[in-house]
């Protein structure tokens, strides 16, 4: 049986055992527990109590190692900063020795196509040159040009022949013959045979053609040579088939194997030209542009007239040509023979504005290739 | 009541530029509460500990970045590893319990009356209970740091101190040094 004051003794005894919260927080904030926690109190000031010399007996030690810890840092400090600087000094000494190389080599034009080019686009105004194309760069930048006055030039051929019949009376066919005959101041000619050897004279000038690649000397098939070829496409079919047997040559229109002016090119030219009509202005502007080494180097044969105003001269010989009675006078040959100086004559083909179709007979139909090249 | 800790704040940034006075000066201070609360977790593998800890410290330092607030922090964390890493090495899975094992009745009365024996009682309690009084009331940290150093949260570590201090409260030697107490009075 509980007695009220055991029972409170009990209760007291039992409340006094427990910490609560606010006065744990009150012991571990240093505070003086209650007079029941007293043993507490003592253990724990024994346990923050000032320290003793025991505890305190490893300074020395402590200090010596932090002391030589340090002397050891610095050290490897010194030994890092100097490393570091040494790696800074090789590495920028490298990239300046880098930078120089590649700077010479911009400037003396060594570098590698693409970085030159690079390098000129970024420093040319240092001077650091264009790449080396190995000197293909120019004549391919001039290689249309020389193209076009290629074509100019085989358009202008066949352009004498075919318009030396326009003056002739309805013998346009020959208008095929070759052209440049006229501009040679051998182009007057006998009619006949004796025109044939002219005109082969006449024609061996016009450009490289294997047959007839002395200007003016004798061709060494005489009229056989291409000058005298286009005697196939001479509108008087007998007259025009003999020479063919002659020369072995196919009536066609490239005997000599080179296309004067192919059909393409043709088309191309008239383009260009913005017409038929406009090819002869055209091919003069061009030939006034253009400079005279790309012509000159696309024409390695001798032309006799370079330029376009003998043209003309050549392609008004119609008259005499075209009239000569002779069946053998119907050859392109003695078309060529006009006299040069003759005004062009505005009948026939010529005259009715129609290009000259290539014929094998112009000499400059190996021209474009030649250009081309 | 506790006393009041010197400014070490001057001392703890001459140390970092390399002062050996200034680490002097934190040793004294911070060196007593280290090598109590090794002694607490780490048993008779405190002064290693201890040792490792202001090595680590001394080799860090110039790295440390705080206030000294951080600083203690800092340097119980390490000594916590360090003594895990001398009882792993030192001892087999059991032996934590070996160590915690109350000091019998003639130990506690010879040194009761010193701090040792403080230390002795207080590893008796289940080793978070012991080092959140240890952490809380010796070392003097917030419970902020001391829940950083042991992996909780700050309210885990609030209830591990109270539920330890009415441990010690209640202890048996404790309860028997007040009875001594009493009848010394009378």
């Amino acid at each position: 049986m509980w007695t009220p004051r055991a029972f409170l003794h009990a209760t007291r005894i039992r409340r006094t055992h427990r910490i609560g919260q606010a006065e744990a927080d009150r012991l571990v904030a240093g505070d003086l527990p209650g007079p029941p926690h007293a043993a507490l109190r003592e253990l724990l000031d024994a346990a923050r109590a000032p320290a003793t010399a025991d505890e305190l007996s490893g300074e020395r030690a402590a200090v010596a190692a932090f002391t030589a810890h340090r002397r050891r840092a610095a050290r490897a400090a010194r030994r890092h900063r100097a490393r570091t600087r040494t790696a800074i000094v090789a590495v920028t000494t490298g990239v300046a020795f880098l930078s120089a190389g590649t700077a010479v080599a911009a400037r003396t034009g060594n570098l590698p196509e693409e970085a030159q080019r690079h390098a000129h686009r970024l420093f040319s105004a240092l001077g650091v040159p264009a790449p080396r194309t190995g000197g293909s760069s120019p004549s391919t930048a001039r290689a249309p040009l020389v193209a076009a006055l290629s074509w100019c030039d085989s358009w202008q051929g066949p352009g004498l022949a075919g318009r030396s019949p326009a003056g002739g009376p309805g013998e346009g066919a020959s208008s095929r013959g070759p052209s440049p005959l006229g501009a040679s101041p051998q182009g007057v000619s006998p009619l006949g045979a004796s025109s044939q050897a002219a005109s082969s004279q006449a024609a061996l000038p016009q450009g490289p053609s294997p047959q007839g690649p002395s200007p003016q000397g004798p061709s060494p098939q005489g009229p056989s040579s291409p000058g005298s070829s286009p005697l196939g496409s001479s509108p008087l079919g007998a007259s025009s088939q003999g020479p063919a047997p002659r020369d072995a040559s196919p009536p066609g229109p490239s005997p000599s194997g080179d296309s004067p002016l192919s059909l393409e090119n043709r088309r191309r030219l008239v383009a260009a030209a913005g017409g038929e009509n406009g090819v002869e202005r055209y091919c003069a502007a061009l030939r006034r542009s253009a400079p005279s080494a790309p012509l000159a180097s696309s024409k390695p044969g001798p032309r006799p007239q370079p330029s376009g105003s003998p043209q003309p001269g050549a392609s008004q010989s119609p008259a005499g040509a075209s009239q000569s009675p002779a069946g053998a006078s119907q050859s392109p040959a003695d078309a060529s023979q006009s006299p040069p100086g003759v005004p062009p004559g505005p009948t026939g083909a010529a005259g009715t504005g129609v290009p000259p179709v290539p014929t094998p007979t112009s000499a400059p139909s190996s021209t474009p290739p030649t250009a081309a090249r | 009541m506790r006393r009041p800790t010197p400014d070490l704040g001057p001392a703890l940034a001459a140390a970092r530029d390399g002062d050996p006075h200034g680490f002097a000066q934190l040793w004294r201070a911070l060196q007593p509460a280290l090598l109590r609360y090794l002694r607490v977790v780490a048993g008779d593998h405190a002064e290693d500990a201890a040792s490792e800890t202001w090595l680590q410290v001394i080799r860090d330092l110039d790295r440390f970045r705080g206030d000294l607030g951080a600083f203690r922090g800092w340097l119980f964390r390490i000594a916590r590893h360090r003594a895990l890493d001398e009882h792993r090495r030192r001892h087999a899975t059991p032996a934590e319990d070996a160590d915690r094992t109350s000091p019998d009745a003639a130990t506690v009365a010879i040194e009761g009356e010193g701090t040792d024996w403080a230390l002795q009682v207080i590893a008796t309690l289940p080793s978070d209970q012991a080092e959140a009084v240890m952490l809380r009331i010796v070392a003097g940290l917030d419970v902020a740091t001391t829940a950083q150093i042991l992996g909780k949260r700050p309210g885990a570590v609030r209830v591990a101190t109270m539920h330890g201090l009415r441990r010690l409260a209640t202890h048996p030697q404790v309860c028997d040094r007040t009875a001594r107490e009493a009848a010394a009075e009378v």
